[in-house]
């Protein structure tokens, strides 16, 4: 995803396709990610939860109190002050 | 050879409280607290929700401090394994350092962690039913 400055790579936790560990690597020291290794160093960054439908699960999320960015590319992303500073992606499936 | 994981089966979230993180994320995302435990000897309060198929475990001290700010994050990742000897072995043949797998707080479960090439993850693998319970009388 050079684009986003970022390279990556996933790799599947099983043959069944419901779950897989995506690394993640900053191509500049820019942008989210960057900034996270700087400050944390190596580590999980996010947990990414897929949806079948995401405006439904942003509109659900949303009515039960959590902050959840507008629905764009696929992708919605929860405030951390939702989760005590977990970072957390909705992906649609 | 892979290690022969079959699904995520928890993801922790370290918090400095966290029964207050598992009641945020219950009242937030709908997820129910399934079990609470303090672990004896630890001093840790665990909390479990799930997700799918996937339990969330909020982990955090057993006594509470009044914190300005009550934080969170990712903690570590457990796949579920069917042979974790042998899951062992293949991380080791990798030329990467695991521990040996010993019994878990689940019971007749084992888990052994990874302890280099995680990037920096907390990562252990888990097997069910690898240590026979007794049956009821």
């Amino acid at each position: 995803m050079p684009a986003m400055g970022l390279k990556n790579a996933f790799i599947p936790v099983a043959d069944s396709g419901e779950a897989d560990i995506e690394i993640i690597q900053p191509l500049g020291e820019e942008g989210a990610v960057a900034t996270f290794a700087k400050e944390r160093g190596e580590g999980q960054f996010l947990l990414s939860i897929a949806v079948d439908n995401i405006e439904a699960a942003v509109e659900k999320l949303r009515a039960a109190g959590a902050r959840v960015s507008d629905p764009r590319g696929g992708l919605a992303f929860v405030s951390m002050k939702s989760s005590h500073g977990v970072n957390i992606q909705l992906v649609q499936r | 050879m892979g290690a022969g994981a079959t699904n995520i089966d928890h993801i922790v979230i370290s918090s400095n409280d966290s029964a207050a993180t598992a009641q945020l994320f219950s009242e937030n995302f709908g997820f129910p607290i399934k079990r609470t435990m303090s672990r004896p000897g630890t001093r840790a309060h665990l909390e479990f929700a799930k997700l799918d198929e996937v339990v969330l475990e909020f982990a955090g001290p057993g006594e509470v401090k009044p914190y300005d700010e009550v934080k969170s994050r990712i903690g570590g990742l457990v796949l579920a394994v069917t042979d974790i000897d042998a899951a062992v072995a293949a991380v080791r043949a990798a030329g990467y350092e695991c521990g040996e797998a010993h019994p878990a707080i689940q019971p007749g479960a084992k888990i052994a962690t990874v302890k280099s090439g995680t990037g920096g993850v907390p990562f252990a693998f888990i097997q069910y039913n690898a240590i026979p319970q007794e049956s009821p009388a």
